[in-house]
């Protein structure tokens, strides 16, 4: 007498008489029940449930082996079927594909920019335990941040001494020198300690890593300056000369930097034979910060904890009595130095953080609206085939047969599509490379991610979009579907009335976005500067020998007519780098303290740029004392000193002695509109100031700039450099101007993408309603009001989208324009206009479809019943 | 005559062997016992039905059991071309086995 049975699992059962095919379900259930009795018997009821669904699974290869998936006879008619149907709608197919196509390569561009920007300096060994020390000297506000990278000069000794967890710590510094053999050519170079290279790993060429800077006169090549020094000699041992006076041997060759180091350098001179540094090592105090400190942390120690000590260090070692601002030492990891930002002095290429958020937000943003659209038009595409499934039912497909042709042929064009894309960021790259300044190349096995996550988004897209004419439409009864009721299920129709309403709005934000920054652009160019910069000229002075001759220089220049006017100072109007604190007397209040920018400035300065005096008198040659005491203020000095401006002429402060102000002028924007007007002072020039400022005129500018060159050449032997002063202006912008190029171009893919998509979707609705349209005709409408009609529900979704994307717009501009001290006003007409534009695209998208429906004569729409 | 592979020859003779009792389950578990190989429950299927195809086997559902709900049991029988090939086979095997004495002493097993 058998046992009760015990129960098979129900799930499994439906499952293989899912999967079965016919002429075998019965037979396997069978088996299977058998067997799971069996082993219920032998092993109780557990076992057997397990047993049961370990063999369902060990047997699903047999399964689709069996059946005629695999039967290749198919195969070639789904393949013949599907390059018809994508010949057949030729437009549709080749709008569908490459707006797929377009959203793949912009996502594929930007995550290979993102993933590049992210990799800096990860070429280092033990690159992960490479910090660097900054510090916050908490108040020292300079060009709008208290943060500094430069650090002490014996920092780097003092932690390796100290810390135990530190097990190289070195020091290094940029310089940018004169370098050559026979010829020279200014090249970017590093001062460095002798350890260098125990915390930065070089491949070394010649030489060795140990002993490549131990003798303060040595310096070490990259292999492309070697080669331009020394062609094809042997580089070891020869001697190179550094702005013209110092002499070093050269002592290995290293091989050249690989393009994602943020540190920039074609050779590296000993600190041993640096001046400055030689002096703050002789001291015990630390006294000046001016070099930066990388050091290689013990693996597994925490960067927190060592930070944590620094406070003790700077107690023992920091000479403070005087200085007014604490310092805060901290560490950071050497993966974060390229995309560091608002830290002073900093050291590197830099990259902006900002646009590696923005790009990869507009990435993701555009290939979902790319890969809604596709599978949007798919799918509303394949409601025309239904008449072809019901067909293929009737003589005798099965479901499998089914689900297996539609979802491969969706997965074949999408898997074109992503072919397209591929060929398509290969071509746009350099151009986006260029934009953004950096070299990326299309290598897309680079990453462990992007591979695998594109074939998978292409995979699941192509699932989705094949999704309806596999799943649902083969479960038609084939009658219903041939004789034609068709099923177009109007919660289709919310879905895509949304992803319309979503697509727009995105546009709309970014068209705003555009011109928001279009705007601030324009308004930084022609915003009053309180100083004149056309026609300028400035010529960097390299070389004493210039300095010293500059008024003979001056005198001849002036001569010309091409130059009207020339001038001289330590700073140029667009970036005053110099500050310092004045009122800083012993035993004063600290409160009298102001920290104030700093220049020196020729007797013609204000005239020459124009800057206008408000209270007092200019600087001049009348009054000799003013060579040592004459100094001019601006607005915001005197204000900051408790004056008005009437006042303060006359007044006196402390600086490197007692300081008389003789005159204020009017405030003007020194440095770029992001910050606001500072205090600052200007003095007559003495020894050290570092350019000159011409106005040329603009006829016979090649003559003027050779004979400018020949008479600088004259008294030094330097490069002559000079650059227009409106050029500079704009490189103080360059980051903004990058974004909105950046933001025109993904504006104009978004709306390309959205209006094909709305283009699609209305020309789908107006052939899926040429019979109420010919009805409508018969009755005798208008073609404009049926065009009317036709298009009133999408431009509705146009004006949704503009509803929601106006407050997202107003937000993000609002919080991007607070970046800058001085900055336009959002005004009604920035949102009005791209509203309006976006509304006329979709208008003319959508009229483009309905026009044509309208205009068929309504017998042929009609006449098939 | 295309030759048949082992396996399919090692199938075949089976279903020979169990005669009545070919049925789908029982030549799994002879193979098992033979050569310790364990097919699933639905691979048994997969040369058994190539074996069909081929002409070489037929088969018929039986219902017999009332463990199995109702559900035949699947038996196979050797068809007189499965019959030939075996025959067929047989004969090439004795040829390749035809070897000099030497030869055969080495590769004797006793």
């Amino acid at each position: 007498m058998s046992k009760p049975k015990p129960n098979i699992p129900k799930l499994g059962q439906k499952l293989l008489s899912w999967i079965l095919p016919e002429n075998k379900k019965d037979v396997l259930l069978g088996d299977f029940a058998e067997y799971h009795a069996r082993v219920a018997d032998k092993r109780g009821r557990f076992a057997a449930f397990l047993w049961y669904w370990g063999q369902l699974f060990a047997s699903l290869p047999s399964f689709i082996h069996n059946s005629s998936y695999f039967g290749g006879i198919m195969l070639k008619n789904y393949f013949v079927v599907a390059v018809r149907n994508l010949k057949k709608n030729k437009g549709y197919s080749f709008i569908n594909i490459s707006g797929l196509a377009i959203g793949l390569a912009s996502f594929i561009i930007i995550f290979l920019f993102v993933e590049h920007e992210l990799s800096y300096d990860n070429f280092y060994e033990d690159s992960d335990q490479i910090y660097r020390v900054y510090q916050r000297q908490i108040g020292n506000e300079y060009i709008g941040t208290d943060y500094f990278a430069v650090t002490p000069a014996s920092l780097a000794s003092i932690m390796e001494r100290e810390y135990p967890e530190v097990t190289h710590a070195t020091t290094l510094e940029y310089q940018n020198a004169l370098i050559g053999v026979d010829e020279s050519s200014f090249e970017d170079g590093l001062w460095a300690a002798p350890n260098f290279f125990d915390v930065f790993s070089h491949t070394f060429l010649q030489g060795d890593p140990e002993n490549a800077l131990t003798n303060p006169e040595s310096v070490v090549l990259t292999e492309s300056l070697a080669r331009k020094l020394f062609k094809d000699e042997n580089p070891i041992g020869k001697t190179i000369t550094r702005r013209n006076r110092f002499e070093h041997t050269v002592t290995a060759v290293i091989k050249d930097l690989p393009v994602n180091s943020s540190l920039q350098f074609s050779f590296i001179t000993s600190l041993l034979s640096h001046n400055t540094y030689k002096e703050h090592m002789a001291m015990d105090k630390w006294n000046g910060n001016s070099f930066h400190t990388f050091f290689k942390l013990l693996k597994g120690s925490d960067p927190d904890q060592l930070a944590q000590k620094f406070p003790a260090l700077v107690n023992k070692y920091g000479d403070y009595e005087d200085y007014p601002f604490k310092d805060v030492y901290q560490a950071q990891p050497l993966s974060e130095l390229h995309l560091a930002s608002h830290i002073n002095f900093d050291i590197g290429l830099k990259g902006n953080p900002r646009y590696v958020y923005w790009f990869s937000f507009i990435a993701l943003l555009i290939l979902a609206l790319a890969s809604i659209n596709y599978m949007n038009l798919a799918i509303a595409r394949s409601i025309n085939r239904a008449k072809e499934v019901g067909l293929r039912k009737a003589i005798g497909a099965r479901r499998e047969q089914l689900v297996f042709q539609y979802l491969s042929e969706s997965l074949l064009v999408s898997f074109l599509a992503l072919l397209l894309a591929v060929a398509l960021a290969y071509f746009i790259l350099p151009t986006f490379a260029n934009l953004v300044e950096r070299s990326i190349a299309l290598n897309l096995s680079g990453s462990a991610y992007l591979l695998p996550g594109l074939l998978g988004l292409v995979l699941i897209v192509g699932l989705i979009s094949g999704s309806y004419p596999a799943f649902f439409m083969s479960a038609f009864r084939p009658t219903q579907v041939l004789k034609g009721g068709s099923h177009t299920g109007s919660s289709k129709m919310s879905l895509q009335k949304m992803l319309i309403v979503g697509q727009y709005g995105i546009s709309i934000v970014l068209i705003i976005s555009s011109l928001v920054i279009y705007e601030q652009f324009q308004f930084i160019q022609k915003k009053e500067l309180g100083y004149s910069k056309d026609q300028v000229l400035t010529i960097e002075i390299r070389d004493n020998e210039v300095r010293r001759n500059f008024r003979n220089l001056k005198n001849e220049w002036l001569t010309k007519p091409e130059i009207s006017d020339v001038t001289a100072s330590r700073h140029l109007p667009v970036s005053f780098s110099s500050s310092t604190i004045i009122n800083d007397r012993d035993g004063s209040d600290e409160s009298d303290d102001l920290a104030i920018y700093v220049t020196d400035i020729d007797y013609n300065f204000l005239d020459f740029y124009g800057i206008e005096l408000v209270a007092g008198r200019n600087i001049s040659l009348d009054f000799p004392t003013d060579a040592q005491e004459g100094y001019i203020l601006n607005e915001t000095a005197v204000r900051a000193l408790g004056w008005e401006p009437e006042e303060a002429v006359g007044q006196e402060f402390t600086h490197e002695g007692t300081e008389k102000i003789i005159g204020v002028v009017k405030d003007f924007h020194m440095h770029s509109l992001h910050e606001t007007i500072q205090p600052l002072m200007m003095r007559p020039i003495s020894e050290f100031f570092w350019y000159m400022s011409l106005k040329v005129q603009s006829e016979r500018l090649p003559e003027t700039i050779a004979y400018l060159e020949k008479s600088v050449q004259a008294y030094s032997s330097m490069p002559f450099q000079y650059q227009f002063l409106d050029e500079r202006f704009d490189q103080l912008y360059k980051s903004e101007q990058r974004l909105g190029e950046m933001f025109a171009f993904f504006t104009l893919l978004s709306i390309l993408i959205a209006s094909m998509g709305l283009f699609g979707l209305a020309a789908f609705t107006a052939t899926q309603r040429t019979k109420e349209i010919g009805i409508r005709k018969v009755l005798g409408a208008s073609v404009q009001s049926i065009v009317a009609i036709l298009s009133r529900s999408f431009l509705m979704m146009v004006l949704w989208g503009f509803v929601i994307a106006t407050p997202i717009a107003w937000y993000a501009m609002s919080t991007w324009l607070n970046d800058f001290a001085y900055r336009i006003d959002l005004e009604w007409w920035i949102f009005a206009i791209p509203g309006f534009f976006a509304l006329l695209i979709a208008g003319l998208t959508v009229s483009s479809q309905s026009l044509k429906a309208a205009l068929i004569n309504p017998v042929d729409s009609l006449k098939s019943e | 005559m295309t030759p048949i592979s082992r396996t399919e020859e090692m199938l075949l003779l089976m279903v020979c062997k169990l005669e009545e009792d070919a049925f789908a389950m029982q030549i799994r578990e002879e193979v098992k016992a033979l050569t310790g190989k364990l097919y699933s429950i639905g691979g048994i299927y997969v040369p058994l039905d190539r074996l069909v195809s081929k002409g070489l086997l037929k088969m018929e559902d039986v219902h017999d059991s009332e463990e199995r709900m109702g559900r035949p049991r699947r038996r196979f029988l050797i068809t007189s071309k499965g019959i030939s090939v075996l025959q067929e086979t047989r004969k090439m095997e004795n040829a390749m086995w035809n070897l000099p004495a030497s030869v055969l002493k080495r590769l004797s097993t006793t």
